[in-house]
């Protein structure tokens, strides 16, 4: 099994570093951008990374703007919010925009990469069943 | 069959609340909603079963099953559904779980009436959104059969005449090529359309069922026949029954075949009572049904009975000049049904594809349009994006000589798209350096 590739966005670059650390022992993959279009930025150009933590209040672009981008130009790539500030309207509207989960801050890391494994878990397991849908379908019907 | 859904939006409501029941009964119904109601969750599935609704919404606490579980059971089975959990107890957790689950909104109790009628509102308006967008997917008229080249004009012009008459059709070609939409076209456009369109795979059902599933049975006629059962041809009465992959046919089976369209009328298994049926037959097939005439496999008379209009559907690697149209139509069906704004292929890509043999015919091209919309993120599909088999069909593009430094430049460029740009990968791929690489480049921009 290959690593799990994870982007984490948040503008506090204290956090970003223990987190960083924290997730890479446990064997992550870790990139890391400060706001959201350096993430986009980052999704654009690396089409592996599977799963993006996102802060959810950052200057600039603020964490639902990005989700709104980063689902429409990469649907495949799973995103948990994660958030100081949670409140109930933040988390319905970030599962409507599509997000795979939605934490809060302060949050056990443990909890933090079951939710990763689980979000990189569904995105090629999904990606597994369009490859073998098709694939079937095609020996299947082979004249 | 489903039950016809009126126009009226139909609520189902659970809570083991009664007051709340009651409540959004009183709110909903003078707005125009049909609200139905029950207490707790098996009731519910009970329900949705039975009569057709649009909008659930349903409590979070309930003893022993809870709305998450009803939402999610719900959300799996009825596509269509509009779903609103309520809860006395609001938590970003449970928001999160309910919309994770499947529901559309996420209403806190005690709520008022604006606000339970402008969640009404948002979940009634997405699901209209919802419909119309599966609505605007078969093209009414043409029957969504696509095709600019003069093959299918020839192909259009026979689906007419055919549509005219009620004779027997034959419609051969490969698999993929389109053989039931045809089929579908001929009936729809015709005067029988009224009457239904049964569609039977002769391949699919094993030989032994096959004569009970197409004439009927009587009880007792074998065991398992608890009761009488109506075989398709009954079904099809009046209308047009398609049996696909003919030349499969056993010659019992074809024998009976040309007893019901030489006389209309046929035996149901077990029983010597003739039953007369006036059911059109379309048949198709991807064998060369007068090669197995020849051999003897297939009868004669029946396939001069059965070949009276004769649709022959050209595989699409013999009208290329479709391959665009149909890329086109396919990939904005898929973007709208996964709700992504449209992309595009490249000029290399759509070349690729317009070279390729598509073996599977349209089938292959509708499969892998729909593959690529989810599998490619950018809002443009390279070569690199396609399968292998046709990532290098570029290259014996036919009937066209080039110089070698064409051929050169033309290798690069289709190297560089599969690396995604990336240039120290292409000449690595190439085995020349980066400078020379770059140098090719220029020289090629130059020449252009
Ligand atoms: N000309 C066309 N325009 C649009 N869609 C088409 C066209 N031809 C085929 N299709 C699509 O391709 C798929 C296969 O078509 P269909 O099932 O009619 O083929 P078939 O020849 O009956 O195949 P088989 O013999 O394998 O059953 C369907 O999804 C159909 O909608």
């Amino acid at each position: 099994m290959t690593k799990i590739k994870v982007l984490l966005v948040d503008d506090e670059p204290s956090f970003v570093e223990t987190m960083v650390k924290r997730l890479h022992k446990r064997g992550l993959e870790m990139l890391t951008a400060f706001g959201g279009q350096e993430a986009l930025a980052l999704l654009d150009s690396d089409d592996t990374i599977e799963v993006v933590i996102l802060d959810i209040r950052m200057p600039g672009m603020d964490g639902m703007q990005t989700l709104k981008e980063i689902k429409g130009r990469h649907p495949l790539v799973e995103v948990i919010m994660l958030t100081a500030h949670g409140t109930v309207e933040s988390g319905i509207e970030g599962m409507k925009q599509g997000a795979f989960d939605y934490l809060l801050k302060p949050c056990d890391i443990a909890q933090l990469l079951d939710k990763v494994t689980e979000a990189a878990a569904h995105r090629r397991q999904h990606q597994e069943r369009i490859y073998k849908a098709r694939i079937q379908t095609i020996t299947l019907r082979k004249p | 069959m489903a039950p016809k859904r009126s126009s009226r939006c139909t609520v189902l409501a659970v809570d083991d609340n009664l007051n709340t029941l009651e409540v959004i009964k009183r709110n909903l119904t003078p707005a125009g909603y049909e609200v139905v109601t029950c207490a707790e969750v098996p009731a519910a599935v009970r329900i949705l079963e039975e009569q057709p609704i649009d909008v659930l919404i349903t409590d979070y606490k309930m003893p022993r099953h809870d709305g998450l579980e009803l939402i999610t059971h719900a959300g799996e089975n009825y596509p269509d559904l509009g779903m609103i959990m309520v809860t006395g107890y609001p938590s970003i957790d449970g928001a999160v779980q309910a919309v994770k689950s499947g529901a559309d909104e996420y209403l806190a109790k005690p709520f008022t009436e604006t606000e339970l009628l402008a969640a009404m509102e948002k979940v009634t308006d997405k699901l209209a959104r919802r419909r119309q967008a599966r609505a605007a997917v078969p093209l009414p008229g043409d029957f969504g059969i696509l095709g600019c080249s003069q093959a299918m004009q020839a192909v259009f012009r026979l689906i007419d005449k055919a549509a005219a008459m009620t004779a027997n059709v034959l419609i051969s070609g490969e698999s993929g090529t389109g053989k039931e939409l045809v089929a579908r076209a001929i009936h729809y456009r015709g005067a029988r359309s009224a009457a239904p369109f049964v569609s039977v795979n002769c391949t699919a059902i094993p030989e032994s069922l096959l004569e009970s599933e197409l004439f009927g049975h009587v009880k007792g006629a074998f065991t398992g026949a608890k009761e009488d059962r109506a075989g398709y041809f009954q079904i099809a009465d009046g209308g047009t029954i398609f049996l696909d992959e003919i030349g499969d046919a056993s010659l019992n089976l074809q024998a009976k075949l040309l007893r019901i369209m030489q006389n209309k009328e046929f035996f149901r298994v077990g029983s010597s009572q003739i039953c007369k049926v006036d059911t059109r037959i379309i048949a198709a097939t991807h064998k060369n049904l007068q090669a197995m005439v020849e051999k003897g496999l297939f009868r004669e008379d029946l396939y001069y009975r059965l070949n009276i209009i004769d649709i022959p559907l050209p595989p699409l690697r013999e009208r290329r000049e479709d391959i665009a149209i149909l890329v086109n139509h396919f990939m904005s069906e898929f973007c709208r049904e996964m709700g992504r704004p449209s992309i595009t292929l490249s000029d290399r890509a759509l070349q690729a594809l317009g070279v390729y043999a598509w073996p599977g015919n349209v089938r292959e091209l509708e499969n892998l349009m729909q593959r690529l919309v989810v599998m490619v993120d950018g809002p443009q599909v390279a070569v690199a994006d396609l399968p292998p088999a046709m990532r290098f069909t570029i290259r014996s593009l036919p009937g066209e000589m080039r110089t070698l430094s064409q051929m050169e430049a033309d290798h690069i460029n289709a190297v560089l798209e599969s690396v995604g740009g990336n240039k120290s990968r292409a000449a690595e791929i190439l085995g020349i350096d980066r400078k020379t690489l770059r140098e090719k480049l220029k020289k090629q921009t130059g020449a252009n």
